[in-house]
């Protein structure tokens, strides 16, 4: 177990560092030079005076060596340098608005799960009957409509016409924790309707599966009463793909939540990120993809080490 | 076109139609909206701004004034495309990506499959901004990007699928007969893989409308003012209030276009499960209490355990219902093991399903007859008739039962202990710690090594024939009245089985326990039954003594099975090779002489010389990969092969048997040692001299369903080895496929067929013609009719026979069934942990075996005469070896003794015993 751990963590790390590395390429190796790029706002070409101070600000005219390691070495302490907007602390601004769009994907996340899971259960236990077939139709139609759109409706239906909350906004817990919740409910509802609809569709299928799995039949044979071969020989079973598939989601919901934060104008990290790209603001965006691509690699050493937990013989191996 | 009327035909394929049908008309509105749309999309008219559907403007006009209508069209033009063009790029990249690394491994997968999947570290949308971040919005950009961004899944996926496809025998039947990996890629593994692909195509098609739109959305994907539904709701949403319908046009559009391409992907999935085909005749509601429980008014005799009568069950099939036993009758007392015996699809599982009410609920069900049964209380219960409630009390304490498959019948997650404490806290109030107590009892009884360790493990750390033990230690911890066991020893080794068999009959002295015992296997009833139940196509043929049923068997199929298997020791004093004797299944009448021409060449140079062949595998672990221990596979094997003779590689599991003959045709490339076929040493040569002399050897494999390829027309895939080694045109290729299949006992009319249309037999067959293509001078068969139920394994058994007769081919004939190989061959090579402990003619190696190992194999082998059963040695309660070895191990050098006419020993030191 702590062998399979150690080898999860050092592989993410390797991952993080590659990503790292990677970031780090696009500015210096892609053909085309990206200050150029930055500065050469509505297609007037920049001046060369700025370009070159510009250059000399970032140290893009040291040794490319150089200005690796510097890079490695101010990432290995922490910084990830200025704005170039606002000449603030980019992980500093990061961290300001990480921790919201966090809450937006656990509170999406927490729902999904708490509806998708029983509601598959219950579609394969009851395969064929009237709920099976309404809950594939409508984890259809969920599945169909994009978060983006289903946020824009939302707010055309909840706030404008039936004005039972606000268009979106945001308030600190700290200071109005009901207005937070209640300002959380819209966007957090828009991601979890697909994601809901995901989880209905792998918990049923893989409780089918297990359902036909020769352990159930045995359970069966031994005369354990059927609740308890549902719980602690089916659903216990089916838990690792639901898991697997939770981690993908949340995964894609790290670069996913821009969209509804633009709509719903919750200032999380994504909303942020929309605003460094259109701003053309290097350092930022350079920022923001390290620490997403990061927390990615992060949730996904999460969910091996739990599957581990879920599953002895990759824990034993 | 003949694909599209096969598909039509095949009802599977024709619920995709609705969803084919709405996504060609999408397509059809998107090529044709510049004729369609009433006005051009771009057209601005300021007077015009929002207004209300009118005549000329049927859904109404935007901000700008521009027709929504015209927009819709043209925007489901830029969607379609987008999303269509992003599919294929990154599914022509995704898919070779990933193929190429599936197929050779080692640095193209670490060129190809790990880069996808460290792309897939990055959440798509995200790398999308980054590079817009750098390119600046653009159609072309967005396609190239979420081109790239879409890839990796599907060289993650079809990575996948050609590791598993790969694996498969026909992908090593084409390797075999010289076909080259692009070909092998192209031909035979992309057809085969191509459904989930092509799933993933639709989902990635869907998954780009989304983003497409969602860039645009945001202002960062398709530039205005080029129409585009993400543009249009964008454009909406500042004038919500003003205009909510501008919003909920093109979101309907967004939707129902979405919905229909999952749809197609779903329908697409469901064509490929297995599970989906819709089933009608018999709708079986749920069982209802029909009897309180408190028993029958029917008695039974005192001695009587169980008295199944005028039994039938139907199955739910998509032509209606089908029975799968009909009218069995028969009686098991106290303390007598009853075995029913049959073919596949005889019934005799069913029936056992029936009695235990573990038919699968909705689409199985006994519709008549009566299963009495004494139960623990004194009460008569007609299993038939009790409600669920009364079943579950009855299950596990008044009748147990085993399984076939002790690898998947214990659940993965649990300890041992766990699962054997749910089984007795089902059915007695005790305290926990008293249950570990008994599960621990239970252990000991059924003689495991180290049972308190046992408690505390996962069932992947036992072995299979230690599973089976735990099997019987749960299903006998409520001393049950009747176990039933159905086939519990065909997945296991013969000296696991002979042990399990020694187990079961123990414990039944002990309790007095009845016991049901479903068995293919001939050897085995004569072993363990006291009274017999023959069962052929859902019919109880014949039922009787053991004995009796051996020595005078009445009904013809009874007489046409006891022809057909194989019994150890019936060719004492035969010096050759003998084809089974056959009686006709429906008469009763033996229609075949059994004489065999030898073709055999006594003083000819061997056409095969194997000389220290060595194959093993390393097997890594720990935090750097490092070479943990190594797998012995084959550890320097010799023998000699000669023109016309069958030499017979018997052992039990991790033997290296199958390693020794993949290894002899460089399927699995050898670690050291020489063939020399012919005078050519196979292991010198090159790629392509490789592929000549692999005409001369070819290969037969176990299973007859994973060694063709579903995909293909068997008329095809006997003519492949002659197309691809450039031995045949296309119209002689065909006639040697007519000649072959006739050869092989099938009609030259069925080379338009495929697989699937074949049964286990016939479709051995076909690989046999496969192999017998190229004119081989050896054939490796391995498990060749081992898998084959018992009278057609008598019949292909037959074919080799009289092939090996006609063509003088020289067989390597690999089984782990001792008593077909004492038919069929002239000489047999005993391994054990990857090396030959004896070689010799068959009657010397049969009649005086030397090595400790032999002996024990031989008496381990169930013999089918009842007369003999209690004549058998004890058997050592000895776990199977395993060939894996520290890293450092070093085989030690081996010598052998000469018995005398080729008889050779390995002269063993105490480890084999």
């Amino acid at each position: 177990m702590l062998t399979y751990i150690v080898r999860r963590c050092a592989v993410a790390a390797v991952m993080i560092f590659m990503v790292a590395t990677a970031v780090f390429m696009i500015l210096h190796v892609v053909p085309g030079d990206p200050i150029e790029v930055m500065l050469s706002a509505d297609g007037m070409a920049p001046d060369p005076a700025t370009v070159a101070e510009m250059r000399a600000r970032l140290g893009l005219d040291l040794p490319l060596y150089q200005q690796y390691w510097d890079y490695l070495t101010r990432l290995g302490s922490g910084d990830l340098g200025r704005s170039f907007q606002d000449n603030q602390d980019v992980l500093g601004n990061i961290a300001q608005r990480l921790p919201r769009t966090l809450e937006l994907i656990g509170m999406a996340t927490l729902l999904s799960l708490a509806a998708g899971i029983p509601l598959g259960v219950v579609a394969a236990r009851r395969r064929g009957s009237w709920i099976d077939k309404a809950s594939g139709w409508i984890s259809s139609l969920a599945l169909s409509v994009p978060t983006f759109v289903l946020g824009t409706l939302f707010v055309l239906v909840f706030a404008l016409m039936l004005r039972l909350v606000p268009a979106g906004g945001f308030v600190p817990f700290s200071q109005s924790p009901a207005d937070h919740l209640t300002l959380l409910l819209m966007p957090s509802l828009a991601i979890a309707v697909g994601f809901t609809a995901v989880i209905i569709r792998m918990t049923r299928s893989t409780v089918l599966d297990v359902l036909e799995q020769d352990w159930v039949r045995t359970a069966r044979a031994k005369g354990v009463d059927e609740g308890k071969v549902l719980r602690r020989h089916v659903v216990r079973n089916a838990l690792g793909p639901v898991l697997t598939v939770t981690g993908l989601q949340m995964g894609s919901m790290l670069g996913g939540t821009v969209l509804v934060e633009f709509i719903f104008n919750w200032p999380g990290m994504s909303g942020f990120l929309v605003k460094a790209v259109e701003n053309r603001d290097y350092p930022e965006v350079q920022g923001i993809v390290l620490v997403t691509a990061s927390l990615f690699i992060l949730l996904n050493l999460i969910v091996d080490v739990l599957y581990s937990v879920l599953d002895p013989q990759v824990r034993k191996s | 076109m003949t694909i599209f009327s096969e598909l039509w035909n095949n009802a599977r394929y024709r619920h995709l139609a609705p969803s084919v049908i709405a996504l060609c008309l999408l397509i059809l509105v998107a090529v044709l909206a510049p004729v369609i749309a009433p006005t051009d999309p771009l057209a601005m008219d300021i007077s015009g701004r929002m207004a209300s559907p009118s005549a000329a403007h049927w859904l109404g006009q935007d901000e700008f004034g521009r027709d929504v209508l015209s927009r819709l069209l043209h925007g489901a033009r830029i969607s379609l495309s987008v999303a269509f063009a992003t599919g294929v790029l990154a599914a022509i990249i995704g898919t070779s990506a990933g193929m190429v690394g599936g197929y050779f491994g080692g640095v193209a997968e670490l060129l190809t499959v790990r880069v996808a999947e460290f792309m897939l570290a990055f959440p798509p949308i995200l790398l999308a901004l980054l590079v817009i971040a750098f390119t600046g919005p653009g159609t072309g950009t967005l396609i190239v990007t979420m081109a790239i961004f879409y890839a990796p899944e599907f060289a993650r996926i079809a990575y996948g699928e050609v590791r598993s496809v790969r694996q498969k025998e026909y992908v090593e039947a084409m390797r075999a007969i010289g076909a080259g990996p692009m070909r092998i890629l192209r031909t035979t593994i992309l057809p085969n893989i191509a459904a989930p692909l092509f799933v993933q195509f639709s989902l990635v098609v869907a998954a780009a409308i989304v983003v497409e739109s969602g860039l645009s959305f945001l202002g960062l994907g398709i530039v205005p003012p080029t129409p585009s539904w993400g543009l249009m709701i964008r454009g909406a949403r500042s004038y919500l209030e003003l205009n909510p319908m501008g919003l909920v046009w093109p979101c309907l559009a967004l939707v129902v276009t979405i919905f229909i391409v999952n749809s197609l992907c779903d329908a697409v999935r469901d064509v490929f499960d297995p599970r989906t085909v819709k089933v009608k005749g018999l709708s079986f509601g749920r069982r209802r209490d029909r009897d309180s429980g408190n028993g029958t008014n029917e008695t039974l005799a005192d001695n009587v355990q169980l008295s199944v009568n005028g039994l039938r069950t139907e199955f739910a099939t998509p032509n209606g219902a089908v029975a799968a036993v009909k009218d069995v009758s028969f009686e098991v007392r106290r303390g007598e093991t009853v075995a029913i015996v049959g073919e596949s699809g005889s019934g005799k599982s069913v029936t056992s399903l029936s009695i235990m009410g573990l038919l699968p609920e909705k689409s199985a069900a006994v519709t008549a007859g009566r299963i009495d049964f004494s139960a623990k209380s004194g009460k008569v219960l007609d299993l038939a008739r009790i409600g669920p409630d009364t079943a579950r009390a009855l299950k596990g304490s008044d009748v147990a039962m085993i399984f076939q498959e002790p690898m998947t019948s214990l659940n993965p997650v649990y300890r041992i202990g766990e699962q054997l404490v749910e089984a007795i806290l089902a059915h007695d109030k005790c305290s926990k710690a008293d249950a570990r107590k008994r599960a621990l009892d239970m252990l000991r009884k059924v003689h495991i090594s180290d049972p308190e360790r046992r408690l505390d493990q996962f069932p992947f750390e036992l072995s299979g024939g230690m599973r089976q033990r735990v099997m019987i230690a749960m299903a006998l911890a409520s001393r049950p009245k009747l176990l039933i066991a159905d086939e519990p020893t065909t997945a296991l080794d013969v000296t696991i089985q002979a042990q399990i068999l020694e187990l079961i009959r123990e414990l039944q002295k002990e309790d007095d326990m009845s016991i049901l015992f479903i068995t293919h296997d001939m050897g085995v009833v004569a072993e363990i039954a006291d009274r017999t139940v023959v069962m052929y196509k859902g019919e109880a043929v014949e039922a009787g003594p053991t004995e009796e049923i051996f020595k005078a068997p009445k009904h013809a199929y009874t007489r046409a099975l006891l022809s057909a298997v194989p019994r150890l020791g019936s060719m004492d004093g035969q010096a050759s090779p003998m084809r089974f004797p056959m009686v006709d299944r429906e008469t009763g009448e033996p229609n075949v002489p059994d004489v065999l021409a030898s073709k055999m060449h006594e003083s000819d140079q061997p056409l095969l010389q194997v000389r220290d062949l060595t194959s093993r595998f390393n097997i890594r672990g720990g935090l750097l990969s490092s070479v943990q221990g190594r797998v012995h596979a084959v550890e320097g094997v010799s023998f000699d092969l000669k023109a016309g003779e069958t030499l017979a590689l018997v052992g039990e599991s991790g033997c290296g048997k199958s390693t020794t003959g993949r290894s002899l045709l460089r399927l699995l490339e050898p670690l050291s040692g020489s063939v020399m076929l012919d005078g050519v040493d196979i292991l010198a040569l090159d790629k392509a001299g490789l592929r000549r002399q692999r005409q001369n050897m070819q290969m037969i494999f176990q299973d007859p369903y994973a060694s063709l390829n579903p995909r293909l027309a068997v008329g095809a895939a006997i003519a492949d080895p002659l197309i691809i080694n450039g031995l045949a045109s296309p119209a002689e290729a065909r006639q040697t496929v007519a000649e072959l299949l006739v050869k092989v006992g099938l009609s030259a009319d069925m080379a338009a067929r495929y697989p699937h249309e074949f049964s286990g037999g016939q479709r051995q067959r076909i690989c046999i013609a496969r192999a017998l293509a190229l004119k081989p001078k050896l054939i490796v068969a391995d498990e060749a009719v081992s898998a084959l139920d018992v009278s057609v394994k008598a019949q292909v058994a037959n074919l080799m026979l009289d092939l090996q007769a006609e063509m003088g081919l020289s067989y390597l004939f690999i089984s782990h069934d001792m008593a077909v190989v004492e038919r069929v061959s002239h000489r047999v090579a005993v391994m054990y942990l990857g090396e030959i402990v004896e070689i010799g003619p068959r009657q010397a190696i049969f009649q005086n075996p030397q090595h400790p190992y032999t002996k024990r194999l031989l008496s381990a082998v169930p013999i089918a005469d009842p007369a003999r059963r209690h004549k058998r040695r004890p058997i050592a309660n000895a776990e199977l070896k395993s060939p894996v070895r520290p890293a450092d191990y070093v085989a030690p050098v081996r010598q052998y003794r000469d018995v005398g006419d080729g008889h050779k020993v390995m002269v063993w030191d105490g480890e084999c015993d």
